[in-house]
């Protein structure tokens, strides 16, 4: 027996998101059908709202409701020290550290042909832009500092690669280009680690 | 290294099994098709991850059940080992070893063995990848950063190749084509290609270097004469150059064509090619010294001979070759040989070995209703 229509219709969209098999939508689609219609309603004037509302911010590509996000409307932040991420998930991730203070850029993605994904298909020809006005009304003996917090995997590394091209196009000596420690998993014993981890955390070894 | 026991629950046509060794060497005796070879497979699959045999995990599997475990204990460098593998037919597989949770990889680094089958003989005639693959799966249990490095030159091959494709579907056949975003990915592909080449590349030529003279000594002694055998690793070292060089033929095919995934290796008697000039004699002669060499290199890096299967290789062999093999291995080395019939050869080796005779994936003579572990979910 098939469902009605409608029922398949609901569930077919919930299908639509990633990591949802068909259980798992089904069990949406029916937890929906329990609720009151002005529960239903809210629920659907939220997505929408939410859609219309949440915009990417113009400059960083954050997540917004306005255009430019708060972080960078934040001036308490050192905007001399760019943050360069993968997704907005990597930028809230390091933003619960509570440890950095400057402003990020988010890629939207990373480089792999693989999946089609070229360095044309990331806000980088945004990013040199921005980077161009800020150098322009920096003073000539100022940093400017790009953080490369991009995972180690391959298109990772070939991400950072083409942004270390990119930047010594640009051929201004006062960008200064970092990239995250490789370091240990907090909390993880050190013979649990695999070896390429292990071998990394070592190299990037600090004075104690 | 030793194997002490092995409990198979579900694994290819063992519903339930339990086996001891207590005899450092061991003859598993059957007619064909009972499970001697997939006997050898367990512990093949305990220190490779892999078999050759098996192209999927699902092969692994008993047909009627759902899922294989193995557990085993060995001892290493006098340390207990104990290790609970269960092999889902999906492919998904869950490791414990002394029960603690592993990545199913970190099999490649406890337990140790070299194995002969009938069939590596096809590593002297077979095509290059087959040496490859014997390369890779040799170099991976006696250096331990190795199949990540090979992991990671393969992601990148992947990568690397799909660029070529996509920017031939899109027209482009020469760097002269490429506007300036394409120029800067393909360097920064050809710039992660050979760094990870050459770490393959180092290693396998490294791993020759040190196996070569040692198969060279087995080789004259085996063969009773002066023929020099020689191990050629065609492999190089790759740099920017390098890859310009094969660059429009990279275009024209949308594929890498220098790296190890291309390189050969070559043996060589005398000088002269083996798969085209040695007997079939010189052949197996030539695959038997390889395999005693690689037991000297696992005894140098890891201070202790691995365990050496031999699947019914003996007859393959003539008489002053099996003599050859029979005394030349350590008399501690554990030693795991199958064969059908005890013939002439294997009657003095036999009278301290422990025999095991398998029939229809039962072991006789021992009681398979053994209390098995399933401890492992
Ligand atoms: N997944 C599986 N489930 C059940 N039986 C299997 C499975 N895989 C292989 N077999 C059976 O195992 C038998 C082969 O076992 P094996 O290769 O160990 O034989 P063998 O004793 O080495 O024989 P030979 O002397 O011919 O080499 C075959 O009968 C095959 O059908
Ligand atoms: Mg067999
Ligand atoms: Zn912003």
């Amino acid at each position: 027996m098939r469902y009605t229509k409608p029922l398949e219709d609901l569930i077919e969209e919930f299908r639509k998101f990633p990591t949802i098999g068909p259980k798992s939508a089904q069990r949406m689609a029916f937890t929906l059908l329990k609720k009151t219609p002005e529960q239903v309603e809210k629920f659907a004037r939220i997505i929408c709202e939410a859609k219309e509302h949440i915009k990417y911010c113009s400059k960083c590509f954050n997540l917004t409701n306005s255009v430019i996000c708060e972080i960078c409307q934040d001036p308490r932040r050192d905007s001399k020290q760019v943050c360069i991420v993968e997704s907005v998930k990597d930028l809230i991730a390091l933003e619960r550290t509570h440890e950095y203070r400057g402003i990020y850029h988010v890629l939207g993605g990373i480089i792999s042909p693989l999946e089609g994904i070229s360095a044309d298909d990331l806000n980088l020809t945004q990013l040199t832009t921005r980077l161009q006005i800020q150098l322009d009304e920096m003073n000539p003996e100022d940093e400017l500092e790009l953080v490369l917090a991009i995972s180690l995997s391959t298109e990772g590394e070939a991400t950072m690669l083409y942004i270390k091209r990119l930047m010594s196009q640009f051929g201004d000596s006062r960008i200064k280009l970092t990239r995250l420690a490789h370091g240990l998993p907090v909390g993880a014993d050190l013979d649990y680690a695999d070896e390429t981890t292990l071998a990394r955390a070592f190299e990037a070894r600090v004075v104690a | 290294m030793f194997v002490k026991s092995l409990k198979l629950l579900g694994f290819r046509n063992y519903i339930e099994a339990a086996i001891e060794f207590n005899q450092p060497k061991t003859i598993i005796i059957g007619k064909n098709a009972q499970g001697k070879t997939n006997l050898l497979e367990v512990i093949q699959i305990l220190s490779h991850v892999k078999s050759r045999r098996a192209s999927r995990d699902s092969d692994l599997v008993h047909f009627d059940l759902g899922e294989a475990i193995i557990h085993a204990t060995a001892e290493r460098n006098q340390e207990e080992l104990e290790i609970a593998l269960l092999i889902r037919r999906s492919g998904k597989r869950t490791l414990k070893i002394n029960e603690i949770s592993h990545k199913p990889n970190e099999l490649l680094h406890h337990i140790f063995s070299v194995s002969f089958m009938v069939d590596d003989i096809e590593i002297i005639n077979g095509s290059p990848s087959r040496r490859r693959d014997w390369l890779d799966s040799v170099i991976a249990q006696l250096d331990f950063g190795y199949k990540d490095k090979l992991t990671k030159f393969e992601k990148i091959l992947a990568q690397r190749n799909s660029f070529f494709k996509e920017l031939v579907e899109a027209g482009s056949y020469y760097y002269r084509d490429l506007n300036t975003s394409q120029q800067d990915q393909l360097m920064v592909w050809d710039e992660l290609y050979i760094a990870a080449a050459n770490d393959v590349t180092g290693l396998r030529a490294n791993f020759i270097m040190e196996l070569e003279p040692i198969a060279a000594r087995y080789y004259s002694e085996i063969s009773g004469s002066d023929t020099v055998l020689a191990l050629d690793y065609m492999g190089m070292q790759i740099d920017q150059e390098a890859l310009e060089e094969v660059r429009a033929r990279d275009f024209a095919r949308g594929y890498s064509n220098v790296g190890p995934h291309r390189d050969e290796l070559k043996f060589l008697l005398n000088g002269s090619l083996a798969s085209s000039f040695a007997s079939q004699g010189e052949r197996r002669s030539i695959t038997l010294a390889i395999k005693l060499a690689e037991l000297e290199l696992h005894k140098t890096k890891h201070g202790e001979y691995p365990i050496l299967l031999l699947d019914d290789v003996l007859a393959e062999l003539d008489e002053d070759r099996q003599d050859y093999l029979l005394e030349s291995v350590n008399p501690q080395t554990q030693v795991i040989i199958t064969t059908t019939h005890i013939g002439k050869h294997l009657e003095k080796w036999s009278e301290n070995a422990q025999i095991m005779e398998i029939e229809a994936g039962r072991v006789m003579g021992t009681s398979s209703e053994a209390t098995l572990c399933y401890d492992i979910a």
